[in-house]
């Protein structure tokens, strides 16, 4: 990161003024909008709720409470959902998409046009995504006629229906989603590298395959790390393909449920009973997400810090 | 391992792995457009066309009625000027207050800056829905429930957009500010004047990341909204529009929908990408 600090400049009241005056709008805005709901949405995990009422103060109970049934269950079903996802997103994803842009580094010819095919999915909204790919799948839909009339498949299509199944095809879609960032990231990580670098290698005699794994993943080290970090942090936090695709339950039968669509039942009711909220439950388990995400992000950013190569 | 031990360059085997590669990235090149469209030539079906299994891939007599259809079950002019309005005020206040606390951040020294530059760091990935419920009551309780405002009125201020913000800005030299100062020009001026047009690329690749973002959000307006359809941006109502066929999907019509609600964030990325490429490659994502 760029962080030439700014120099010692005189200091008048006109530029203290200014500086307060620049900074105060976007902290209105965050203190307001974003401090204050933070802070009580940690202080409310703390409470009993009815409703959408704040009641007695009882410590860690909701903490408590999510550890045992009937939450447990749901709750390391929904975390290990989110944990394949992350590693399924890594592998699908950021794998692919390293090769691609290595493919796309040494061939240059048509890079930028297919940069931009990979990337256009990502400007769709993830309702339209989910609704798009609920289409394609369906049972008698153009997916299913494709493989049919390729050989692969005899028989209906019914892997979104299928709780072995349907999870990955969540996180295919996913992928498929969000494969250009992965493929700008790398080619962009690509470029930086010196091409005396690639040269001396070659004249080693590498192949294309070492280069990439000996010489240029090392290298890559902060795009690795920019990815790492952005790919946990969304795998964490997803939910509107599951709530478009498969409903918020992560039908069938909470196979492609995640933290956050069971969050989403906690707090609107449709858990358990239905219509009946549990607030507190709700906060104790987004109060455990803020803090998962905030140590592992510090963690991973640390972890590919001490593994950057520096010249 | 036979006896070469590794792959020799231009062996077979490497030239054959690569063009295994290099057709499955063509593959997935397709793949990454092939739904798009069909979203776009199921949108031009007949309703029988579009009902027919197995399915027509190009409708024999390409037809708007899909597109007639939808404009009468969800009031799509409504919709897409909520739309646009939401992204639209929402864009430019996130490039406003950002430009202007990313300036003071970067070239500024003042009390507390440290502190609260790391408040916005640390909260740049909040998961959205951690603070959704309070967020929600605190929206109502200033009697913003159900309106446009509700919707684009917390999020004006984005700590990714001033992290960003003060990234470049922190780039631009000193001296320039120094010597428009000396020319006796204001601290407002020497923002919009000089540090903006400097930071050009990184604000439309701001732009365009908190447009297409905005566009498509769809928790936060759900929320919201809370079944004030006049309200609705186009994502929702045609969500909406899913949910009603559940049980008979009218493909055409859902999809004329997509295609339409598309447009505007995929206009604006044909436009913009290239200063997203550049600013990607300079944030330091990528490394020095």
């Amino acid at each position: 990161m760029s962080t030439s600090r700014p120099r010692a400049a005189p200091v008048e009241w006109q530029k203290h003024r200014s500086a307060a005056l620049f900074v105060l709008p976007a902290l209105v805005i965050y203190c307001l909008f974003v401090i204050y709901p933070l802070a009580s949405s940690l202080w409310g995990s703390l409470f009993e709720w009815r409703g959408f009422r704040m009641r007695g103060f009882v410590g860690l109970d909701n903490f408590a409470r999510l550890f045992v049934e009937p939450s447990w269950t749901k709750l390391s079903g929904a975390f290990t959902h989110n944990v394949f996802w992350f590693l399924g997103i890594m592998v699908l994803q950021n794998g692919l998409g390293l090769i691609f842009a290595y493919l796309l580094f040494l061939r240059r010819r048509g890079t930028a046009f297919l940069q931009s095919v990979f990337f256009f999915p990502a400007v769709l909204s993830p309702v339209i995504v989910g609704a798009l790919w609920r289409l394609l799948l369906t049972p008698d839909g153009a997916v299913e006629s494709l493989l049919h009339s390729l050989g692969l498949l005899e028989g209906r299509l019914t892997i979104l229906g299928d709780s072995t199944w349907a999870l990955w095809v969540l996180i295919a879609v996913d992928a498929w989603n969000w494969m250009g960032l992965p493929v700008l990231i790398f080619t962009a990580g690509l470029r930086q590298i010196q091409p005396e670098v690639f040269e001396a290698a070659r004249l080693d005699g590498a192949g294309n395959g070492r280069i990439l794994w000996s010489i240029a993943l090392p290298q890559l080290v902060p795009s690795i790390s920019s990815l790492t970090t952005l790919t946990f942090i969304n795998t964490f936090n997803q939910f509107d393909l599951v709530y478009v695709m498969q409903g918020v339950q992560g039908n069938p039968n909470f196979a492609t449920d995640t933290l956050v669509t069971y969050f989403f039942r906690l707090a609107f009711g449709a858990e358990g009973a239905v219509g009946i909220t549990d607030i507190g439950l709700a906060l104790a388990l987004g109060t455990l997400l803020f803090l998962l995400l905030t140590v592992v992000t510090i963690g991973l950013l640390r972890f590919f810090e001490r593994r950057t190569v520096r010249f | 391992m036979n006896a070469q031990g590794r792959l020799p360059a231009t062996g077979a085997g490497a030239t054959g792995w690569r063009a295994f590669l290099y057709l499955l990235m063509i593959a997935i090149a397709v793949a990454s457009a092939f739904p798009l469209v069909w979203m776009v030539l199921s949108s031009l079906k007949t309703p029988a066309e579009a009902m027919q299994t197995p399915p027509v891939w190009i409708p024999q007599t390409p037809s708007l009625d899909s597109y007639q259809k939808v404009a009468d079950l969800i009031s799509v002019g409504r919709s897409f000027m909520n739309s646009a309005v939401i992204a639209g005020i929402t864009t430019a206040g996130i490039l406003l207050t950002s430009l202007m606390a990313g300036f003071a951040f970067a070239k500024y020294r003042f009390r507390y800056r440290e502190a609260l530059f790391a408040i916005t760091i640390a909260t740049m990935f909040l998961p959205p829905i951690v603070t959704l419920i309070p967020l929600y009551r605190l929206v109502g309780s200033i009697g913003l429930n159900a309106s446009l405002a509700g919707v684009i009125i917390p999020n004006l201020a984005n700590a990714f957009g001033i992290f960003l913000m003060r990234q470049f800005i922190a780039g631009v030299p000193d001296e320039l500010l120094e010597a428009a100062r000396l020319d006796g020009a204001s601290e407002f001026r020497i923002l919009f004047r000089i540090v903006a047009p400097a930071v050009a690329p990184a604000l439309a690749a701001l732009a365009l990341f908190a447009f297409v973002y905005h566009w498509n959000s769809y928790l936060w307006p759900l929320t919201v909204l809370q079944g004030n359809a006049d309200n609705y941006p186009i994502v929702i109502s045609l969500s909406r529009l899913l949910s009603y066929n559940r049980s008979a999907v009218n493909t055409g019509l859902v999809m004329a929908g997509a295609t339409l609600a598309v447009l505007p964030p995929l206009i604006l990325f044909v436009f913009l990408q290239r200063f997203f490429v550049r600013t990607i490659t300079a944030s330091g994502m990528t490394g020095q």
